[in-house]
């Protein structure tokens, strides 16, 4: 996502709910979750990769992740994050409300002026 | 808000751990651009792009994570400490040659010093074990027509003194005496018998570790006579027993009973130049003051005292010179021309180790000018070298103050190292001082305070620690210059600083030198000094018997000892002498002839005064210029006494060379009885070889006795060998006797020049040391010019210099450099050798022959260092330069 930041929150709102997404498949670390999002997305889903961090802290800091520090496949440092079950709980909701929110802008824009 | 974080305690997520988690990041990302096929470079870069804005994502995370908390920030920050410490640790792993060196050389600064501050603390700050010791004072008096300086005290003023005086508190006169030791079943044993006045403890005030101290009254009791023991003799002869009260010794053949044990350290010793018997006390014993003292005549006591509550030392010295001008008018004949004087009892202590101990700081100070200077430039050529991975790192989100503190925790790891292994060294060292140091330096380096050490210590590390920052920083500054390593310009600035640092190392190493080899001709013509008798095949003795031994029972222990030693195999001559000479201080006296009118009392000419017996000229090899030696024709009942006297006193009364049968009166013994002189000999060093020798009297045994003499024997033999027969020779006649100070003439005579010879080998040493580590540097120092101006040298060889010019370009360089560092380096050594001048001698501090030749050395020395890496460079293929580029 590009810095737009007029569209700040909401582009936030959906990178927090695409990272839960992508831990619920197990946890990962930062990288291991970019890369899940690119192959996922067949590389359309071009993140501002350093952006992902924020994220993960704010998600932590509320509670939806916890993190632990492992070793990366390199051998270095890497901080492993997972879902909790709060998290998943707010995944579920999360999900619902833009697949609802989805279906009522598909609904507004497929709607034909009366000719 | 739950921090839900599985990690320890202590690793709250911190600012290091953000930028590792991102790094990490980065890492994989890079490698699968790498595993694509692109450079690592690329790789990286495109990371980078992708990855957004490092620094601003990295603060976003650190304010999510709320690291507001000046707790967590403590224990992040240790922990980064703890991080960079590590990875210091693998950095100097990886290039162990220069770690080793780095922390040798600080080491060695830090050891000397350590050592050095031991010593200085010991000899200079460290308190006197006595109560409220700056009120202390000596007394003592001085001859101001001789001006040999402060001389012990006369009975007769010290009665004057301590009646008169009302600056001072209270006084104790003191003399120590050596004594022989004897006991069941073990060899005698000397020690030094200090007779003291009863006040003596009091004014001191210590407190006895084991019964007490004299109480008034004591002077008199006899027989046992009560006697307090040192620390030392306690554990030796006691075992350290606390019933020791009332044990019983026999010294000197005087029965004692002991009262008390001092604490270690009590035994004031106010050093061998200020009494003719300078002994360390193991015992003291009352010293009663009779009525005969008022007039007693005799200077032997020395005194110290204690101020009155609120009188200065000046007044005391005030009061003292006063009353020797009363003691002038009551007695003329005895005090005339004689002052007083009172001196803080710390200024005494500390004056003969002033000049050697300020002359061995300053050595050591320049020694660790030169270790950090060194240090400082390895460090600088190290960090400098790695500024692309600086650069780099900071091209990665480290900030200043996280690089800044990489450096500082590289500094902690050497000055932890450094601190370490120097305390090793300064152990060491200690225990090497205290074994070559001359005696009264030794035991200033024996014993040492933990807390000086670590004082110093802790402020070696810090100076490390700001080392190591600096050189850090300026290499971080030559980072933020990118490409400036390659950039001719931008390295002529860091050069000029290496540049600088080597030469400032050369100028000190100068200094060290041209004192090394002041030192060194110092000792060489101390040693060429003809002292007058002979230094090798001398062998010396002492013996003390006992009081009971009268003139006469002294005179057949003497003869019988003599004629017994001269049957030994091996030994030639043998005769006996009250001092021999450069032993220490010996007893003088003032004289006059009697062919003459009688000069006013204090013009009387003072001469040293010995006794002898047997053939104790013939034995030192003392030349008998006129006349005879003592023989059986000198009788003790003579009215007229046999003396001999030096060369130079004879020429001094009698220039034109009939002093035979001439007279004296010499104020010692019979003051009245005449003395008529029967021989003379040659001139003779008393003191040491680079005192001017003093007019000498030699009386004979028979008509002067002595019950302390030193026997002295020509011999070729060994002296590990004839020792235990000379033992054996007096045990035969008297077994209570001991046998002390057996030595050879010759360790006498060096024993004199201890001081210089420890100097000058350590000035010598340090002086080499900081002249191979300049030299190396200047080689050094070129050779990176060198290397840099690669480019240069091949553009200037390719329009067709040649290649002596090329080596010529180099060494103008070091030219300039090395005649700045000769020119203050030099005039270091001049303002240093005026200050030392009394270390000297038959030398000058700014003879030039010595600082031409030292200056001569150096610059050959950095000329050949730099034309070396100078002759490499002409020599290569310029085309290979330019095309390497």
């Amino acid at each position: 996502m590009a810095k737009d930041t007029s569209s700040s929150d909401l582009l936030r709102g959906t990178l927090d709910t695409l990272i839960l997404k992508t831990l619920a498949w197990g946890p990962r670390h930062g990288y291991g979750i970019a890369r899940w999002l690119e192959d996922v997305s067949d590389d359309m889903l071009r993140i501002e990769e350093g952006s992902l961090y924020p994220a993960l802290y704010r998600l932590e800091k509320r509670g939806y992740v916890e993190s632990e520090w492992g070793v990366s496949e390199l051998g270095r440092r890497a901080k492993h994050y997972r879902l909790t079950p709060f998290g998943r709980a707010q995944l579920q909701r999360e999900t619902e409300d833009w697949t609802r929110f989805a279906q009522i802008v598909s609904r507004v824009l497929s709607t034909e002026p009366a000719s | 808000m739950k921090r839900s974080n599985k990690s320890p305690l202590w690793q709250r997520p911190a600012g290091s751990e953000v930028h590792e988690e991102l790094a990490t990041h980065l890492e994989l990302r890079t490698k699968e651009y790498v595993d694509q096929g692109m450079s690592q470079r690329d790789a990286r870069r495109k990371a980078l792009e992708r990855f957004g804005d490092l620094d601003r994502h990295a603060a976003e995370c650190l304010r999510e994570a709320g690291i507001r908390n000046r707790r967590w920030r403590l224990v992040a920050w240790l922990d980064e400490v703890r991080q960079d410490l590590r990875f210091a640790l693998r950095r100097f792993a990886k290039r162990p040659g220069l770690a080793i060196l780095l922390v040798g050389m600080l080491a060695l600064g830090l050891g000397t010093s350590l050592t050095m501050a031991g010593i200085w603390h010991h000899a200079f700050w460290k308190k006197l074990p006595f109560s409220d010791p700056d009120r202390l004072v000596t007394l003592w008096e001085e001859q101001t027509t001789r001006g040999k300086g402060l001389n012990v005290v006369g009975p007769a003023n010290f009665v004057a003194f301590r009646d008169g005086a009302k600056t001072l508190d209270q006084l104790a006169g003191f003399i120590t005496v050596p004594a022989s030791l004897n006991a069941e079943g073990v060899p005698p044993m000397r020690v030094g018998a200090r007779w003291v006045t009863e006040e003596y403890f009091e004014v001191l005030g210590i407190p006895p570790a084991v019964g007490r101290t004299f109480r008034p009254g004591d002077g008199l009791l006899e027989d046992p006579a009560p006697a307090v023991i040192s620390h030392r003799l306690w554990r030796q002869h006691f075992g350290g027993r606390r019933d020791v009260e009332g044990e019983k010794l026999k010294i000197d053949g005087i029965p004692y009973e002991v009262i008390g044990v001092m604490p270690p350290g009590a035994a004031l010793d106010l050093g061998p130049a200020r009494a003719p018997y300078g002994d360390a006390a193991d015992l003291w014993r009352p010293l009663p003051v009779t009525e005969e003292w008022a007039t007693q005549r005799g200077r032997w006591l020395m005194i110290v005292a204690r101020l009155a509550d609120g009188s200065a030392p000046e007044e005391a010295h005030a009061e003292a010179s006063g009353i020797m001008d009363r003691q002038r008018e009551a007695m003329p004949d005895f005090n005339a021309g004689w002052i007083g004087h009172a001196i803080p009892l710390a200024e005494v202590l500390r004056e003969p180790l002033e000049l050697p101990l300020t002359a061995l700081g300053g050595a050591v100070l320049l020694l660790l000018l030169v270790v950090c200077i060194n240090a400082s430039s390895l460090l600088l050529s190290r960090n400098l070298a790695r500024a692309e991975e600086l650069g780099l790192r900071r091209a990665l989100g480290a900030g200043r103050t996280r690089l800044a503190r990489q450096f500082f925790a590289e500094g902690l790891l050497l000055a932890g190292l450094a601190a370490g292994a120097g305390w090793v060294l300064a152990l060491g060292l200690r225990r090497l001082s205290a074994a070559s140091l001359p005696e009264h330096l030794a035991a200033a380096a024996s014993t040492t305070e933990g807390a000086v050490w670590v004082a110093a210590l802790a402020a070696g590390s810090m100076l490390i620690i700001v080392l190591a920052l600096l050189t850090g920083l300026s290499g971080l500054r030559a980072a933020a210059r990118p490409g400036s390593t390659r950039d001719f310009g931008g390295g002529r600035g860091r050069h000029r600083a290496r540049a600088g640092m080597v030469f400032a190392q050369t100028a000190l190493a100068l200094v060290l030198l041209v004192g090394a080899a002041l030192m060194l001709q110092t000792i060489h013509r101390l040693l060429s000094v003809d002292p007058g008798f002979d230094t090798d095949g001398v062998v010396a003795f002492s013996v003390s018997p006992p009081r009971d031994y009268g003139p006469e029972r002294m005179s057949n222990f003497l003869d019988q000892l003599m004629a017994d030693v001269g049957a030994l195999p091996g030994v030639d001559r043998v005769g006996a002498v009250t001092a021999v000479p450069m032993a220490g201080l010996g007893a003088g006296t003032s004289f006059a002839a009697t062919d003459r009118p009688e000069p006013d009392a204090a013009d009387w000419p003072v001469a040293d005064i010995r006794v002898v017996e047997g053939a104790y000229f013939a034995a030192m090899g003392i030349e008998l210029v006129k006349g005879r030696n003592f023989d059986s024709s000198d009788h003790g009942e003579d009215t007229v006494g046999s003396v001999i006297v030096s060369r130079d006193l004879a020429d001094d009364l009698w220039p034109n060379g009939d002093a035979l049968g001439k007279g004296l009166h010499i104020n010692w013994g019979d003051p009245a009885r005449e003395r008529r002189i029967v021989g003379v000999v040659e001139t003779v060093h008393h003191v040491d070889p680079g005192t001017a020798p003093r007019q000498a009297i030699y009386f004979p045994h028979a008509q002067e006795p002595e019950r302390r003499m030193s026997l002295v024997l020509a011999t070729q033999r060994d002296l590990a060998a004839l020792a235990p027969e000379l033992r054996g020779s007096v045990a035969a006649i008297d077994p209570t006797i001991p046998v002390y100070d057996v030595h050879p003439i010759r360790s006498i005579v060096r024993g004199t020049l201890a001081d210089r010879q420890f100097l000058s080998r350590v000035v010598t040493a340090f002086g080499a040391l900081a002249f191979l580590l300049s030299i190396v540097g200047i080689y050094g120092v070129t050779m990176l010019s060198v290397t840099e101006s690669r480019q240069e040298v091949g553009v200037r060889m390719a329009l067709g210099a040649r290649p002596l010019e090329v080596v010529g370009l180099f060494v103008r360089r070091v030219a300039t450099w090395t005649a700045a560092a000769v020119v203050v380096g030099l005039s270091g050594a001049i303002l240093a050798g005026h200050a030392a001048e009394r270390l000297f001698f038959g030398v000058s501090a700014t003879d030039p022959s010595v600082l031409v030749g030292v200056a001569l050395l150096v610059a050959a020395s950095a000329l050949i260092a730099a034309a070396i890496p100078a002759r490499k460079a002409a020599r290569v293929d310029p085309s290979r330069i330019l095309r390497w580029e």
